[in-house]
């Protein structure tokens, strides 16, 4: 079992009173909730503060973590033999068989969720203990815009524990092979029921919820069943006008261009956007963007200079229109 | 590796859904929900009888993060309608936000120059 430093992980002695420990574990929070926090790797550290807190602000728990004595963190350790006896006495005739429990491989938060269970279930006098729902368990899944349009099956790989032989919780790696429909929505949520965590005595599995995380596309951006992309025109492409070829999710389109279209006009490509659970699509909208050249040529310098010469045109009248008496 | 083939259900797939269904689904007490649609702090699309409200599916992810935070910050009742009022303002603003990005909004830089 490697170990875990829930003083350090907090920032407080090893001493802290519980108030102390609330309070580090309550200004982590705020920097760290997911729901609160926008560092990207805020839900990894809230793990981790969470767990911690959960150990410490529980008396009995606490005084259980520091009977492991201080170990480095990450390190190989053996809890005391009385742990392992005291939960082969708690199973006696069940789980855990003749063997007595083994920690090789458990998580030390799988371990003090156990102890939690075991003791809110009655602990060891009680005969008949009251059966508990596992955990539910929630992840992320990255898909991306391509995976939504087309539907997909995405492979998601979890390490979720189960009551192993000797009863206790050990981490086993899963992959799970969900069907993601077209035109399923980010943010959008997915149970598995029966896939979360064990229960205990007799008690049914938790659920697994998986919540679909669109990842940023380089071209589309997306609002609902909508897509919107920038189309770069040149300048003599707004003015004459053009046909253009446009990509979208289904494959390249050509599209119309009219003479005189202006920079920020949105040109609509319908049903060109994201499919919906009742078979109707999405629009695409192409968002113009006059682009000029970079470096001009001399020659391109000298076209411009006699346009500048000849037109007529006054882009900035209207600016001075109202001011003007 | 064992890969195993699962049937899941979709959340949002229904169009509306019972205080019951968001208290399975979110961990958060029927009574509690009921209080906080009492209170303005969660819109109900229709309330068929006093408690038996009824939620549209925009409503799972908002009580399952009221569940996280009522549970990670030991929230009461009052804090909890707080932060589900401050996150339906937030995640509007948010969603106006992503809107406009999305459809070229584009904020550029400024210099100002004197011209005479």
């Amino acid at each position: 079992m490697k170990f875990k430093d829930y003083y350090e992980v907090l920032g407080v002695s090893r001493d802290a009173s519980d108030a102390d420990v609330k309070k580090a574990y309550r200004k982590l929070a705020h920097k760290y909730h997911p729901d609160v926090s926008k560092d990207p790797e805020g839900e990894e550290k809230f793990k981790d503060v969470a767990e911690a807190y959960a150990t410490l602000k529980d008396s009995g728990k606490r005084a259980a973590y520091d009977q492991l004595g201080r170990h480095r963190p990450g390190e190989e350790f053996v809890p005391p033999r009385d742990w392992q006896r005291h939960f082969a006495e708690q199973s006696a005739g069940g789980a855990f068989g003749n063997g007595g429990a083994h920690f090789e491989d458990i998580d030390l938060s799988d371990l003090f969720a156990a102890f939690a269970s075991r003791e809110s279930s009655g602990g060891r006098h009680t005969r008949a203990r009251a059966a508990s729902i596992g955990q539910d368990f929630e992840v992320s899944a990255p898909v991306t815009l391509e995976q939504v349009h087309a539907g997909v099956e995405i492979d998601i790989d979890l390490a979720v524990p189960e009551a192993g032989e000797d009863g206790m919780p050990h981490r086993v790696a899963k992959t799970f092979r969900v069907k993601i429909p077209k035109g399923a929505q980010d943010g959008q949520r997915l149970r598995l029921a029966g896939k979360g965590g064990p229960g205990r005595n007799g008690g049914r599995h938790g659920d697994l919820y998986i919540v679909l995380a669109l990842q940023p596309h380089p071209i589309y951006r997306v609002t609902g069943k909508d897509l919107y992309l920038d189309l770069p025109l040149a300048p003599w492409e707004a003015v004459l006008g053009a046909t253009v070829e446009v990509p979208t999710l289904a494959g390249t389109v050509e599209l119309n261009i009219p003479a005189g279209t202006a920079a920020g006009r949105k040109l609509r490509l319908a049903k060109r956007g994201l499919p919906s659970a009742k078979a109707e699509h999405g629009n695409l909208y192409a968002i113009v963007r006059i682009e000029v050249p970079p470096s001009p040529s001399a020659r391109e310098r000298e076209i411009y200079g006699e346009l500048q010469k000849d037109s007529t045109f006054e882009p900035r009248a209207r600016l001075f229109s109202g001011a003007q008496p | 590796m064992k890969i195993e083939h699962t049937e899941v259900v979709w959340l949002e797939s229904r169009s509306d859904y019972s205080a019951h269904d968001l208290a399975r689904l979110s961990g958060l007490p029927a009574e509690l929900l009921n209080e906080l649609v009492d209170c303005g702090a969660l819109p109900a699309i229709a309330i068929t009888e006093p408690g038996n409200a009824r939620f549209e599916a925009a409503s799972i992810a908002l009580v399952c993060t009221a569940r996280r935070l009522r549970d990670d910050f030991e929230l009461d009742s009052n804090g909890l309608a707080v932060a589900v009022s401050l996150l339906r303002r937030m995640r509007a603003l948010e969603a106006e936000l992503a809107e406009a990005r999305a459809q070229g909004a584009v904020i550029f830089e400024h210099h100002d120059h004197e011209t005479r």
